[in-house]
């Protein structure tokens, strides 16, 4: 990789000052992807003595750095339990511990990736993200969002209730990306149902969503109805990991085991 | 036997672990140039015109070298026997650029940077010519992949470059129309195996310098040291005499360096600056311009009466070599050889076809090397027609697999290029193999299938499969044994060590042979300069051909110690007995130690030394055989599958080192099943290998592999060093068809074309639902 | 650029350019048992321990490891010896390019998991591919390794 500058900023200010002078200009994470993506950067601007990488726990949230690696979220015990540990299953879901070790959560977020396991999951919990200019922005907001806007992330804020939840990665060896993954919660009552990797980035299936939480009485037929209405609202397509026509049917098939699995946790 | 058949850890396991030194790249010179060659964007084109002048007039750049600077000298990139049964359809450089990733240039730079940056700064003008990328349709196209008229065949393989031929062969026995025609049931069916690569975890690399004697050394992760060096010289025409190639360790083969890689780009640009140079493939340029499995579509027809009596075998089969004919004929031949013997008691047998160019990656050896496509298509094809007899696939082998003492008239007629050499199987434990595996696997309890949780079946199924060790009359190995002061030993070999355990089997059998243990046999392998020859690690002929070179040096050196025992203590020869440590002349009682013997030898009385140096080629290839089992659960609502359980039961005659003779077959196993399963190949519709990184292309981790079970079968060959045939392919070729029969036994889904993807038998599950409304 | 690394508990100061891969500094400083097989942080060949935890050299860039504390193999010698011993014992070794980094990652495991069970350790080493082996015999070493208490 060609680098021209490595900077340590003063103060946050002064970081996103820099990463606005040139689009060539870049924060860095656990820089795993931008390995991988980047060839030359002009200006690599450090954050690691400006953004921490602590996981702090209150009664109402759980309180995660932008630079807290991957693998810190996945083995924290609250990450562990909430949910049925959802947000830590779809990390051990990423490539192996060493990356784990590296990859942020920062990174994960502003690189909004489509094929990205961990933003399904915080999808399904809607965490709240802390950006430096923007302030406080809820996560769903963020990924529909096409702009680009270049703004520095300083945390996540994951909400601790009481809820059930689904994770589920279908893809074609361990290390490999998903063909598709989704992420089911059941949080004060109320599903959540995302899909991600389709191959388009993590959604909620609202009308699914509201479907199953304005019913009476959850049966087969109407766990179905939901899986379909899944396949209906979103869009899928093909690359060469999967066709549209065989996402749609992982979709609709996981969809309904993983709504089952909920229900069975919950009762 | 004490060393051999025992547990014996390897010798280089430790020093490995600890990181020490080893690997080619290890020894690169600290200041060597690195070479960066620039490949081609198009599938197919003529280039035009270079403009290398900015690039030339950057600082670093040394050298830039491109087809004007060689002359036109075709040659081969296989690492075969000489003369080669490949086409002659290589150069070093050429004007015409035949797939995405062929070599275009290259540049020598003091550092990455510069080269990389040079590389940008040169414009190359192309004429885009038409490619070809279906193999289907390759055969007579109007485009042709090699018009040059200097190419050529070494003796006659089938060579037809204006139909874009690179090899073609027939051979029948009796009657096959006839055959089929009498019989009561007859299947057909097509098969398509797709380019696997091999992705050994070491990359491509090569470094050179001269030394001080001014010769050309290369340290190389080769597969062929001494069909390197050949090849470098004749393909630069620099004397062979000052070349001298060195093989260190070698991170994964499976047949990918079996050929020339950057070998001799890299003596080139040492001949040409004096300097050391480097060049080491990228994990992309690993994927994109080395090799991979031949593709192969095979066309079966199997004919047998309702008693399952199987009367005639009909195999044609289409080969796509890519742009170059490296191993073209013989991966094709073996397809046939290797594989239809199993059913020796048949009436007749075709066996025909044509490997054509394409415009892809070319296709070179792996493990396997045919033999996995075609038994891939045959075991498929015995299940579907045992499917249509209402027979026993288990049943229907044992009737009419081959048995020891048997033979079969393949043997004699196909060979490797040439004719074959005719055998007995004078051992041949397949059905030993079979029935254990069945206990082992359960098959009685289980077999075809069982539900074991909603809307997932389990299904077993399995395949029988042969091997070769080594090619008769052509696989040549030697070894030389040193003795040294205090009493332990050299042994030096051309054999070729890239991780299977040779210079540990090596060792063990010198060891066994002289008594000693083998801390006292002190390996060296494949120096050009310093070891005897060897054609190297391929077609399974290491522990058969240079072990039984291993073998015979040993007994000679042991007939040396005995004779100057006998001088040392005044005895007759006769009358010694030697038992690796004491010379023992009972009847006078006398004795000396072997440590005595030697440090006299060398220091005190009649002073000489001593070193044997024997060779051996094989007369015959005893083929090990294997009975795999799969046991795999499918989703019938995803078609995913998981492969929960493999059975391996193998006779490779005795195992010199079980451990290391296991671990082949596992490692063999799994690479199998992911070539079954998960390496999925893919190109653009322009021919751009899109699975170009471990991220795309997606071999087997940890967590899919099955639970493992393997055994040897008790199995004696008189022809190999202590009883042994090989073991280094055979594990690969039974995975396709098990897990493929096992996935149809499970949910009735029979999938024709590898890898078998859960949208496939996603597919196929939908249509026998439509089909059974 | 002038990093000070503390490499196997040497403090070694080297100059650096701003966009070079730890993987190639300890190449340069010639810990030659860190190699490279994909360089793009998917096979876990070039693992090595920073700061005890393992991570794909390949892709760390050297000036952020300004005072850190990098473990190589050679590190770790009389680990890495033991377990090569229990992979001799189950013939677990076979081209050993990926074994210098498989003994990183199941030392930094040793440490960070009590007892773990197979599922665990095959998680654990995910990341580090291997082409030879088929795993089996790996496990069934590491399995020996763990509960080797000499
Ligand atoms: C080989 C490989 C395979 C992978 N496979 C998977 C997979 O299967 N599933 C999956 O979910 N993920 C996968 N990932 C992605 C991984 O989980 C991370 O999401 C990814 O590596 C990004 O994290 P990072 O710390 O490396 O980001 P970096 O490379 O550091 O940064 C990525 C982007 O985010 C920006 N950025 C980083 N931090 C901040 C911040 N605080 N504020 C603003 N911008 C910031 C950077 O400027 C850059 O543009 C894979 C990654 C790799 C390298
Ligand atoms: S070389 Fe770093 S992970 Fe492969
Ligand atoms: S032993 Fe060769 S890659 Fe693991």
């Amino acid at each position: 990789m060609d680098v021209l500058h490595y900077v340590l900023p003063n103060s946050l200010a002064e970081a996103y000052q820099l990463l606005h002078e040139d689009l060539n200009n870049h924060v860095i994470g656990g820089g795993v992807w931008m390995k991988n993506t980047l060839k030359s950067i002009n200006t690599l601007i450090e954050l690691k003595h400006l953004i921490g990488e602590k996981i702090e726990v209150t009664h109402e949230v759980i309180k995660i750095d932008a630079n807290c690696p991957l693998r810190q979220l996945e083995i924290h015990p609250v990450i562990k339990d909430l949910y049925d540990g959802i947000i830590s299953q779809s990390i051990e879901k990423i490539m192996g511990v060493s990356i784990r070790n590296v990859a942020t959560i920062g990174g994960t977020v502003v690189g909004k990736y489509a094929f990205s396991d961990l933003l399904a999951a915080l999808l399904a919990v809607d965490v709240t993200l802390v950006f430096f200019k923007q302030g406080r922005m809820e996560l769903s907001k963020y990924l529909e969002s096409h702009e680009k806007n270049r703004d520095i992330l300083i945390s996540i804020e994951i909400p601790i209730k009481k809820g059930t939840g689904y994770f589920h990665k279908v893809s074609t060896t361990h290390l490999d990306f998903a063909i598709l993954n989704l992420a089911i919660t059941q949080i004060d009552h109320q599903f959540r149902i995302v899909i991600g990797a389709r191959p388009g980035i993590a959604s909620c299936a609202n009308q699914a969503m509201e479907l199953i939480n304005h019913a009476k009485e959850i049966d087969d037929t109407l766990i179905n109805e939901v899986a379909e209405c899944c396949v209906k609202e979103l869009s899928f397509g093909s690359n060469f990991r999967g066709s549209e026509e065989y996402r749609m049917t992982l979709a609709k098939v996981y969809v309904a085991r993983g709504l089952w699995e909920v229900i069975h946790h919950a009762s | 036997m004490k060393v051999v058949n025992q547990l014996t850890p390897s010798i280089d396991g430790k020093g490995l672990m600890m990181g020490r030194h080893g690997y080619t790249d290890d020894f690169a010179d600290k200041n060597a140039l690195i070479i960066k060659v620039m490949r081609s964007p198009h599938p197919y084109a003529r280039i035009v015109s270079i403009d290398d002048a900015e690039a030339k007039k950057l600082p670093g750049v040394e050298l830039i070298l491109s087809y004007k600077d060689f002359e036109r000298r075709p040659f081969t990139r296989a690492g075969q026997g000489y003369p080669e049964p490949s086409p002659h359809d290589k150069f070093v450089f050429d004007e015409y650029v035949r797939y995405i990733g062929d070599e275009v240039l290259c540049v020598a730079a003091v550092d990455e940077a510069t080269a990389n940056k040079a590389l940008k700064y040169i414009k190359v003008e192309y004429e885009i010519l038409t490619p070809i990328l279906d193999f289907e349709t390759a055969k007579q196209h109007s485009v042709i992949i090699h018009p040059e008229p200097e190419i050529h065949e070494m003796f006659p393989i089938g060579f037809k470059p204006l139909e874009n031929v690179a090899a073609s062969y027939h051979m029948h026995i009796g009657d096959v129309e006839k055959s089929i025609s009498d019989s009561e049931v007859v299947i057909k069916e097509s098969f398509y195996t797709q380019a696997q690569a091999h992705s050994m975890m070491e990359p491509h690399t090569v470094n050179s310098r001269f030394d001080y004697q001014n010769r050309l050394v290369l340290y190389s992760s080769t597969q062929t040291p001494f069909h390197v060096r050949r090849i470098i010289s004749q393909a630069l025409q620099f004397p062979l005499s000052r070349i001298r190639v060195i093989k260190p360790r070698v991170g994964g083969g499976f047949g990918g360096k079996q050929a020339i890689h950057g070998e001799i780009i890299c003596s080139a640009v040492s001949i040409r600056t004096g300097k050391a140079a480097k060049l080491t493939y990228t994990r992309k340029e690993v994927y994109e311009s080395s090799y991979t499995r031949h593709p192969m579509r095979l066309d079966i027809t199997l004919a047998a009466m309702k008693d399952g009596t199987l009367k005639a075998i009909d195999c044609y089969v289409l080969s796509d070599t890519g742009a170059y004919g490296e191993h073209a004929l013989t991966v094709f031949m073996v397809a046939g050889s290797k594989v239809l013997p199993l059913y020796n008691k048949v009436d007749s047998v075709r066996f025909y076809g044509d490997v054509v160019y394409t415009n892809h990656t070319p296709a070179g050896a792996f493990r396997g090397y045919g033999a996995i496509q075609g038994n891939y298509a045959l075991e498929s094809a015995v299940d579907i027609l045992c499917q249509k007899l209402g027979m026993d696939p288990i049943l229907f082998r044992q009737k009419n697999m081959i048995k020891e003492g048997e033979t079969s008239p393949i043997f004699s007629i196909m060979g490797e290029g040439t004719e074959g050499t005719a055998m007995n199987m004078d051992t041949c434990k397949l059905d030993y193999c079979v029935k254990r595996g069945m206990e082992l696997i359960h098959w009685n309890q289980k077999y075809p299938r069982t539900q074991t949780k909603k809307d997932i079946v389990e299904g077993l199924g399995m395949a029988i499969a042969m091997q070769g060790s080594g090619i008769p009359y052509i696989d040549m190995g030697a070894a030389t044994i040193k003795l040294n002061d205090d009493g332990f030993y050299n042994l030096l070999v051309g054999a070729t060590e890239i991780g299977q355990g040779s210079d540990t089997i090596l060792a063990q059998i010198a060891a066994e042979a002289l008594m000693t243990s083998v801390d006292k046999v002190i390996v060296y392998s494949s120096d050009s300069d310093l070891t005897p020859f060897d054609v190297g690690a391929y077609a399974s002929s290491t522990t058969f051909v240079s072990g039984n070179a291993v073998l015979k040096a040993a007994e000679t050196m042991k007939h040396q110690l005995i004779i100057e025992s006998a001088k040392a203590l005044g005895s007759e020869f006769k009358d010694i007995e030697f038992d690796g440590e004491i010379f023992n002349d009972s009847k006078h009682q006398k004795q000396i130690s072997l440590k005595d013997l030697s440090n006299r030898l060398y220091y005190n009385h009649d002073q000489k030394q001593l070193m044997v140096t024997e060779s051996y080629v094989g007369h015959k290839s005893p083929p090990p055989f294997m009975a795999g089992f799969a046991d795999v659960s499918v989703d019938l609502l995803t078609g995913e599958v998981k492969v929960n359980h493999y059975v391996s039961v193998v006779d490779c005659g005795v195992t010199i080192n079980p451990k290391l003779a296991q671990g082949q077959v596992e490692g063999a196993i799994i690479q199998g099943m992911g070539m079954t399963l998960y390496e999925d190949v893919i190109y653009t519709k322009t021919g751009k290998l899109i699975t170009n990184d471990f991220m795309s292309y997606r071999i087997p981790t940890r967590m899919e592999i099955p639970s493992m079970t393997t055994e040897f079968a008790e199995s004696y060959e008189e022809s190999g060093p202590f009883g042994a045939k090989s073991v280094g392919e055979i594990g690969i070729d039974t995975p396709p068809a098990a897990i493929s029969n096992a996935i149809y036994n499970a949910c009735g889904v029979r999938i024709t074309s590898l890898p078998i993807t859960p949208e496939k038998i996603l597919k196929g599950l939908k249509k026998l639902k439509e089909h059974s409304i | 650029m002038l990093v000070n690394l503390i490499v196997n508990g040497q403090p070694r100061s080297i100059e650096v350019a701003k966009g070079e891969f730890l993987l190639d500094t300890l190449r340069h400083l010639d810990y030659l048992s860190v190699r490279r097989g994909c360089d793009s942080s998917s096979c876990g060949v070039c693992t090595v321990l920073v700061n005890g935890k393992p991570t794909p050299s390949c892709s760390l860039l050297t000036v952020r490891l300004d005072q850190q504390e990098i473990t190589t193999v050679e590190g770790i010698a009389k680990e890495a010896e033991k377990l090569a011993t229990h992979f001799g014992h189950e013939g677990a070794d076979q081209c050993g390019y990926c074994n210098p980094s498989m003994a990183l990652t199941v030392y930094a495991m040793k440490k960070e998991l009590k007892k773990p069970t197979l599922e665990q350790i095959k998680a654990y080493l995910v990341g580090n591919l291997c082409r030879c082996t088929g795993y089996q015999a790996q496990h069934i070493a590491i399995l020996h390794y763990l509960e080797d208490q000499s």
